[in-house]
């Protein structure tokens, strides 16, 4: 187990930890940090032979939950962290998302419901689908708060499908 | 108007609403249409039940498509 930093073009430093079951990636929370740890956990867990439809579905899980943090955790300050821990065991991805940040309000995670159909061109609501993809495409949602931290985990099934031309 | 996303790999919720806030501004007088969506982009849209809202080429036509990349949020 050694930590190394990766991703540092664009002055965007993110650190990285492999593991036997995973990886685990460190960075500050603003969205190009998002982003690059993204990459370096995709990349990652390509090289472990995680099925490419199963890593976009945990691309935009996790993307949702840390876009979350940078915004609503941190105001979109940067001041702070966020560490990604995903491992792989036989039916899922288990990701565990951490930050010192401002908690959840209310202490849970939003329900993210869709807005009824039939609505017209400018009733379309543009913001609100992320917790719903979350909880769409994982399962066992978890949001604890402890010690002045977020914790969120939760689980991207394996589907072990490979990707449709 | 037809949008070309061939050129965008990942689109989350932010890149969502860029889509629909676009699709709101050019109504009612042009109507928002997309072509050329990855498979990936177009199960954001199935999930969030808008590819019943936008009418989804599989090609764009070779007039009036408009390019556009990096579309995710940077």
């Amino acid at each position: 187990m050694h930590a190394e930093a990766c991703a540092q073009d664009e002055g965007v430093e993110v650190l990285r930890r492999t593991r036997a079951d995973g990886v685990e990636v460190w960075f500050v929370p603003t969205a190009l940090g998002v982003r690059h740890a993204l990459a370096v956990v995709t990349h990652t867990l390509r090289e472990r032979s995680i099925p490419n439809e199963d890593l976009q579905t945990l691309e935009l899980v996790l993307a949702e939950a840390m876009n979350n943090v940078v915004e609503h955790a941190y105001y979109d300050k940067g001041d702070g962290e966020i560490d990604l821990q995903v491992s792989v065991t036989d039916h899922a991805l288990r990701c565990v998302i951490c930050d010192g940040g401002a908690p959840m309000p209310g202490n849970t995670p939003p329900m993210g419901l869709l807005p009824p159909t039939g609505l017209s061109i400018a009733e379309q609501q543009e913001g609100g689908f992320g917790w719903y993809l979350i909880r769409e495409l994982s399962t066992d949602l978890l949001y604890v708060r402890s010690k002045n931290r977020n914790q969120l985990t939760f689980l991207v099934p394996l589907t072990g499908r490979t990707e449709p031309r | 108007m037809i949008l070309d996303l061939g050129r965008v790999e990942f689109l989350d919720s932010s890149g969502l609403g860029s889509v629909v806030g676009a699709m709101k501004v050019l109504a009612p007088d042009r109507r928002l249409e997309l072509a050329n969506l990855k498979e990936p982009v177009h199960k954001v849209f199935r999930l969030t039940r808008l590819d019943t809202i936008f009418v989804i080429h599989e090609r764009a036509p070779e007039i009036d498509a408009q390019p556009w990349d990096r579309a995710h949020a940077c």
